[in-house]
């Protein structure tokens, strides 16, 4: 077969830093956790409900719900400071 | 760590990656959480509780590591036999379904020689995947897609356009919503590159604008990476998504979309992340006021993106249309303020489950209005944005627009 050099169209790799996440806690037992209603239709009842569960059954002290009103924008950047006073988060995607 | 619907998995990797942490814990939950009783949901969330709980204590997984495979091979060895060729793009993953023209070096380079830009300028990461948009790459693209040469620096703005903030191409390309960029191409550069601002502007038959089209999308596809049923998560697509590219008439008797984004000498190419086109037939109103009410009553539709999160709203008007509007002393702003003030929609016609959310998402409009009110389809008559292209005929056509989006106009820059 007959072949021909041919550009690659698919651009330069991205040159994302690496995130480097922090240790992760021994027990979940006193923790403060995060969760993310991200706007979409349930989200909060699906993340309220996971909590709910993570504390009655492995004793999170605290659930602290956090919001953005629009799942397809970025969350405001208050809404990401505060997720820098929670132990652990739990955010979501899907429909 | 991430709870994820299971359809969103490879999107949600992407998103991962793109901040830095592929390895993000994932936990997939039934699809879809939206259109249900909530209680209904929670069986299944309280059964992957254990999981979370496991992926929250477990040490923080090593990254993918992608040494070594960041690293792309700048040439391929393809077939040159075009059926071959085709079987070989697909195998890579590329295309759009319809034949593709093989991006050869020497193509290429003539493609990024007209540009007058260096063939390393990366004009910006890409969403979702967030590789550079290298001038090379952009080329490969608009040459795969069947562009001239000449045509790069429209492309080129095009793709300037997308990575503006405002239009929110992460959000446009991996929605479930039918939203893509239309590329509204104005001033000078129409007429000189050959453009069809005139019949079936939005519909086949042009080079121009179908390649120019064409190449915006397989941009977003190869270089961003928004794979269809992947990480571009449309539910049904729209058929602009091969290509959307359209052109305003230089002899509009309104004030040009052009004059007022401020288009430069040059051309410009303005943005808009709109749905599909919907037809306003209107062969019987003589008036302004008539065919306006025509117009207002189209752009307000319950189903789309606009009625609850706002932002902006196209309408192009045919030359017969803008005619009868002129002839009746309308102008542009006076046109947008009408609509502004006519295109509103019965609450009633809202279902209780959805008003709930659009209260919630945008309580400036939502929350005042009594249950048998009337909203706005714009907050303000700047979000109507107005263009005057298209042929002989009694149609005009209004673009609802994804909601989290805004215009962005980029002047093209011919050397």
């Amino acid at each position: 077969m007959n072949t021909q050099p041919i550009v690659d169209p698919l651009g330069d790799e991205p040159v994302t830093e690496q995130f480097r996440p922090v240790p992760r806690p021994a027990t979940l037992e006193g923790l403060r956790l995060g969760v993310l209603d991200n706007g979409k239709p349930n989200a909060a009842h699906v993340v309220a409900t996971a909590g709910a569960g993570l504390r009655r059954r492995f004793g999170v002290a605290e659930v602290m719900p956090a919001g953005k009103a629009v799942a397809s924008r970025p969350a405001p950047d208050e809404v990401l400071t505060g997720f820098r006073g929670f132990d652990a988060a739990i955010v979501g995607v899907g429909d | 760590m991430l709870v994820c619907t299971k359809p969103f998995l490879p999107l949600a990797t992407a998103i991962a990656r793109q901040e830095g942490y592929e390895a993000l814990p994932v936990v997939t939950l039934p699809h879809p959480i939206g259109g249900r009783e909530p209680g209904d949901l929670d069986e299944a969330v309280l059964g992957v509780v254990d999981g979370i709980a496991a992926l929250l204590l477990a040490d923080p997984a090593s990254d993918v590591d992608r040494a070594g495979s960041t690293e792309r091979t700048a040439l391929h060895d393809a077939p040159t036999d075009p059926s071959a060729f085709l079987e070989f793009a697909g195998a890579q993953g590329w295309g759009d379904g319809l034949p593709l023209i093989p991006p050869t070096a020497g193509l290429v380079d003539a493609a990024v020689l007209a540009t007058g830009l260096d063939p390393d300028l990366d004009l910006g990461p890409v969403p979702p995947d967030h590789r550079g948009a290298t001038v090379r790459a952009v080329a490969a693209n608009a040459v795969m897609a069947g562009c001239t040469p000449v045509l790069l620096p429209v492309v080129i703005a095009a793709v300037r356009a997308a990575l503006q903030p405002e239009l929110n191409l992460q959000g446009l390309t991996t929605t479930t919503h039918p939203v893509t960029p239309l590329v509204i191409v104005h001033g000078s550069v129409v007429d000189e590159l050959g453009f069809n601002a005139g019949p079936n502007t939005l519909g086949q038959g042009n080079r121009a604008n179908a390649t120019v089209g064409r190449a915006l999308r397989l941009v977003l596809q190869h270089i961003g990476g928004a794979r269809p049923g992947e990480t571009d998560r449309a539910t049904h697509g729209s058929p602009g998504k091969y290509s959307y590219c359209m052109a305003e008439r230089a002899d509009s008797p309104l004030e040009t979309l052009h004059t007022r984004r401020g288009g430069g000498p040059g051309g410009a190419v303005t943005l808009v992340g709109g749905e599909g086109p919907h037809n306003v037939n209107d062969h019987g109103s003589t008036d302004g006021p008539g065919l306006l009410r025509n117009i207002a009553g189209t752009m307000a539709t319950l189903g789309c993106n606009n009625v609850y999160l706002r932002s902006e709203m196209l309408l192009v008007l045919s030359p017969e249309h803008a005619a009868t509007l002129v002839a009746d002393g309308f102008d542009r702003e006076s046109v947008a303020a009408h609509l502004h003030e006519h295109a509103r929609v019965d609450v009633r016609g809202i279902s209780a489950g959805n008003l709930e959310r659009f209260r919630r998402i945008s309580p400036h409009l939502f929350d005042a209005v009594p249950d048998d009110g009337l909203v706005p389809m714009l907050d303000r008559p700047e979000d109507l944005l107005v263009v005057v292209a298209g042929g002989p005929g009694k149609h005009s056509v209004v673009v609802p627009t994804f909601g989290a989006t805004r215009a962005v106009t980029v002047d093209v820059e011919r050397s």
